[in-house]
């Protein structure tokens, strides 16, 4: 004590000011890492109520594919009611012939191609070795797989676990699990190419309880996940050689000595954990500064695709800067942004704080549809999806729908509103008119609000889930008003971040939001409904009024004009026509669309020269815009250029083929 | 020098290109060919396109900006018309298939020889020749389909395994450079035989009519004068499509969105130059078949011919700019029978002469 006290002494007063102000600086800066880590949250608290806790601990063998893992779940009962049994998704184990997965795949297509037959190097798998509970022992024997949505009891991508004593409401359960996964060729955001390994679903994920029940469906070929927000603490040991990008924040890093390294991550109010491994990646990163604070945008760029990496988060940074202006900010400290291997299924993939975007080497700027679309849209889903975390396998529209619609809205504001998809010089086209048409490729076998794995097939559940909800909400956009819609998804998104809402959440809150009575019907049939919209201009001609008289000259008056419109589809929706006659002169008139036809007649001194309903261009949903309008003076312009492509291109396919007679 | 001796250059491109220009009718015909196939897709189509667009304002957005999506619903809203349209599309193809062997057989009895290059006569010739063609066509299929296709199959499973290390660029480079390869062996199997259907010509104006004499002999050929036959003939095919790709360009780059009639100008002068280039290798190969080292012909018995009838040297060119093969004789220049009976006991050899194989070796 006495040395103390001599030492002290011995030291010069401002070497020891030094040592206490950063002795404080320390002590504030553990006392924030240890309430947010990986969130710009306020004061550093929770931004969601945190159901469960991982700790993940795995070794990837990158030569095998393979993943050898131990994990620890807390699992907090906020349910109000005893639990005793719990279901963990397996999705790992979709990979594998016999899977519902396989099967529909094969059936009706997945959204990333169907399966004709089944190579050996895509089966993949999780094995559950061990599972025990502190408090319960092992329970390894009580496991069992299920099959909720197919009975398909080969399935084995859910499995439950009944606890010999019910986990009382409020209790903890500790689980302590071991097991090891197998990773496939690419198939569906999972497995390896080449050496590049995506770790998505890899581990076993315990499922939801929602609305009274648990929420644990099988993984289908067009769902994809649900589950709690809390953290995730995990170590990956990979190879010295590989960079590994993941979910949360880098916390530590430690060098094995055998040619391996531990990397520890960190996520907070997620609700997944993905992280992907290359040897290739060259790290690019930026700071985008969001209104809760700093964000790193942590850019794992594959060294082929070096030149596209400040484009891919050129691309980010917009879309951040879009979303934090118009629907909320961004709370997590870091985005990881993945390049993954061309040709493989792992691109375009959200999880929550990493997303993997996907590009050629190739890809010109004049093509905003492959890189900046995908890097948007994954983007958005961190809020419909990542913060906004509602059930994709029952309402996949609200994830992928809003998500597809947003994407619209901000690749318009950052590339323009009609060469947002394409921009070349003689051919252009929208990401919005790209939902459009995807969604009347198959318009009316399912509504929005179906199950994914119901839909009628993957071609009906792309359009409807991603093109048709987009189109439904900018023609809502166009009725309540831009502000308005916006408004209504910033209120949206402050209410529901960190929750799992539900559709009729979503839509009274445009409701309660836009303050309108008379949507329902809209909802009615463009939500819950398969009606289509087809508007059509079916009759439109001036005659003179004494139509009996012998013609002379051509400037004869007074002219009666008549135009029809029909309703040719059974969506009922209110529209405007818009009649043009030669005097310059035009007249609006607004139908609410009840009755099968209406038909106006005007008297003029001028003749009709054009009609057209929905002159603004508002309602997206109308099946045929062809038909939207009638011009009296032919213009042979676009039928003739079209034409002369179909002259040209077939000249030179038979050319190409006669090539080899 | 006379042109018989210019002929005698050593240069195929040159010839080829002169018995395109000499026969100017043959590009003629085969591109009125060519643009009745595109009309016969294009006017359909316009019939089922023109009333949905010719009076609706949302046709805007296809004549000028070419909206992509646009185009595409209206091919939905074309429903099964549309798909009619393209079977319709691709069957007229196959038709103009047919027809192409037709206009090829015409090519080269036209540039063999010598006659005017009416289009009945282009025709007839075609028909005469297409059983021919057609064999060598079966014969061509089978060949160069298990020797190209075999490279393929490699080139597949080349890429294959490449793919899993190479990414990126240096795939694309490799996946290239092999297409390029395996393209070269192709060019090689249609430069033989239209080495091989330009002999068949020669042959049967000799009164062969044998698909299998030309086969071989025009291999022996091509083996014989191999790199100056084989780069001119890419020469001439890279000139066709640069002059397609040029015109493209300028489509893309230099006309006006809404100026259709230009751009269909400027879309033509892309097909023809392909067509100009495709004519002008037939000439190539009739040059090339015709300078070859004479065909020796075993005569069953001695004939000297009199002065009268003194067979013309190997590859001179007559009035019209034919050329001919060494031992063919025009029907012209053929005496009246009785003026060319020698001495009595002497044979005359009359055509056809029996060829064999050996004697083809030079």
């Amino acid at each position: 004590m006495l040395q103390v006290r001599r030492l002290f002494a011995a030291l010069h007063p401002a070497v020891l000011c030094l040592f206490l102000g950063l002795l404080c600086i320390s002590t504030v800066w553990h006392a924030n890492a240890q309430t947010a880590v990986a969130t710009n949250a306020p004061a550093g608290q929770p931004l969601s109520q945190r159901v469960v806790a991982y700790t993940l601990e795995a070794k990837v063998n990158t030569d095998k594919k393979t993943v050898d893992a131990t994990e620890i779940l807390d699992y907090k009962n906020l349910t109000g009611q005893p639990l005793d049994t719990f279901p963990f998704h397996l999705y790992l184990n979709a990979f594998r012939p016999q899977s519902s997965f396989a099967y529909e795949t094969h059936l009706g297509g997945g959204i990333r191609g169907a399966a004709h037959d089944y190579p050996k190097e895509e089966i993949g798998g999780i094995t559950v070795s061990q599972l025990s509970a502190d408090g319960y022992g092992d329970l390894t024997q009580a496991m069992q797989f299920t099959a909720p949505d197919d009975g398909n009891m080969a399935d084995h991508t859910v499995m439950q676990v009944h606890l010999p004593k019910p986990l009382a409401p409020g209790a903890t359960i500790r689980f302590h699990l071991t097991f090891h996964d197998k990773f496939p060729l690419s198939v569906a955001r999972n497995g390896y190419k080449r050496d590049f390994i995506m770790g998505g679903q890899w581990f076993p994920k315990v499922g939801v309880f929602w609305h009274g029940t648990w929420n644990c469906h099988q993984y289908h070929a067009t769902t994809e996940f649900f589950a709690d927000f809390g953290t995730f603490d995990v170590k990956l040991t990979v190879p010295n050689r590989y960079t590994v990008g993941a979910s949360g924040v880098p916390v530590g890093e430690q060098n094995n000595g055998n040619g391996t390294k531990t990397l520890h991550f960190y996520g907070e109010d997620i609700h997944d954990f993905a992280w992907a491994a290359s040897p290739h990646f060259l790290v690019m990163d930026e700071t985008f500064q969001s209104s809760m604070g700093p964000v790193k945008l942590h850019g794992l760029i594959l060294q082929a695709h070096a030149h596209l990496g400040r484009r891919y988060l050129r691309a980010l940074k917009g879309s951040m800067q879009k979303f934090n202006d118009w629907y909320g900010a961004y709370p997590y400290k870091q985005i990881t942004l993945i390049d993954p291997e061309p040709d493989s299924q792992m691109y375009g993939m959200e999880y929550p704080t990493l997303i993997t975007a996907g590009t050629s080497w190739w890809a010109p700027e004049s093509l905003p549809l492959g890189l900046e679309t995908t890097t948007e849209h994954e983007f958005g889903h961190q809020y419909w999806y990542g913060m906004v975390a509602t059930n994709e396998f029952e309402e996949a529209w609200l994830d992928e729908g809003i998500n597809s619609y947003t994407e619209a809205k901000v690749m318009a504001a950052l590339y323009g509103k009609a060469t947002s998809a394409i921009d070349l010089r003689h051919a252009t086209m929208s990401d919005l008119e790209l939902q459009r048409a995807g969604y009347l490729s198959d318009p009316d076998y399912d509504p929005m609000t179906r199950w994914a794995w119901k839909f009628y097939s993957a071609s009906s559940y792309g359009a409807i889930t991603y093109g048709k909800t987009a189109t439904v909400l900018t023609t809502l956009e166009a009725a309540v008003g831009e502000p308005t819609m916006q408004k209504a998804l910033r209120v949206y998104f402050d209410r529901y971040r960190f929750k799992h809402p539900t559709g009729t959440d979503f839509l009274n809150t445009i409701n309660e939001v836009s303050g309108r009575k008379d949507l329902q019907p809209y909802f009615q049939a463009a939500v819950y409904g398969t009606k289509i919209l087809d508007y059509a201009v079916v009759d439109a001609a001036s005659e003179p009024v004494e139509w009996w008289k012998p013609q002379h000259g051509s400037s004869r008056g007074p002219w009666r004009t008549v135009v029809a419109v029909h309703r040719k589809g059974d969506f009922v929706f209110p529209v405007t026509l818009e009649v043009r006659f030669s005097d310059g002169s035009k007249t609006r008139e607004h139908w609410n669309g009840a009755d099968r036809w209406i038909r106006y007649t005007y008297v003029k001194n001028a003749k009709l020269v054009a009609a057209e309903v929905d002159p603004d261009h508002q309602i997206l949903l109308d099946k045929n815009f062809f038909n939207n309008s009638y011009v009296v003076a032919r213009n042979g312009t676009a039928s003739w250029k079209l034409t002369n492509y179909w002259m040209f291109f077939e000249q030179c396919a038979a050319q190409f083929v006669s090539w080899f007679v | 020098m006379n042109r018989l001796l210019a002929y005698r250059s050593d240069l195929p491109l040159s010839t080829g290109l002169r018995l395109l220009i000499a026969n100017k009718r043959l590009l003629l015909w085969t591109y009125l060919a060519s643009v009745l196939l595109g009309l016969r897709a294009a006017l359909p189509f316009h019939s089922r396109v023109s009333p949905i667009l010719d009076h609706s304002l949302a046709a805007q957005d296809l004549a000028g900006r070419f909206d992509v999506s646009s185009y595409a619903l209206l091919t939905m809203h074309l429903g099964r018309q549309g798909t009619t349209l393209y079977t319709q599309a691709f069957a007229d193809i196959v038709v103009y298939c047919v027809f192409a062997i037709l206009l090829a057989a015409g090519t080269y009895f036209v540039f063999g020889s010598g006659e005017v290059p009416r289009l009945g006569l282009v025709l007839r010739a075609g028909v005469d020749y297409f059983w021919r063609f057609f064999r060598l066509l079966l014969f061509a299929g089978i060949i160069a389909g298990m020797i190209v296709g075999g490279l393929t199959a490699v080139r597949t499973l080349v890429l294959k395994h490449a793919d899993e290390v190479y990414v990126g660029r240096t795939y694309f480079y490799l996946a290239l450079i092999s297409l390029v390869a395996v393209a070269l062996v192709a060019f090689f199997f249609r430069l033989w035989f239209d080495l091989a259907e330009a002999m068949t010509i020669q042959l049967g104006l000799d009164g062969d009519r044998r698909v299998r004499r030309s086969l071989f002999p025009s291999l022996r050929i091509l083996k014989q004068r191999f790199a100056s036959t084989y780069l001119s003939y890419l020469l001439i095919g890279a000139l066709g499509w640069a002059g397609l790709l040029l015109c493209g360009w300028l489509w893309v780059v230099a006309v006006p969105a809404r100026a259709v009639p230009l751009a269909w100008i400027v879309g033509q002068l892309g097909v023809l130059s392909i067509l100009t280039a495709r004519i002008w290798q037939r000439g190539l190969a009739t040059a090339v078949v015709a300078f070859a080292e004479p065909v020796p012909v075993v005569h069953r018995a001695i004939f000297t011919p009199p002065p009268a009838f003194q067979t013309p040297e190997a590859g001179e060119e007559n009035s019209s700019g034919i050329l001919r093969m060494p031992n063919e004789i025009s029907s012209s220049e053929v005496p009246p029978l009785s003026e060319a009976i020698g001495e009595p006991g002497t044979a005359i050899d009359s055509a056809p002469h029996p060829i064999d194989d050996t004697d083809l070796q030079t």
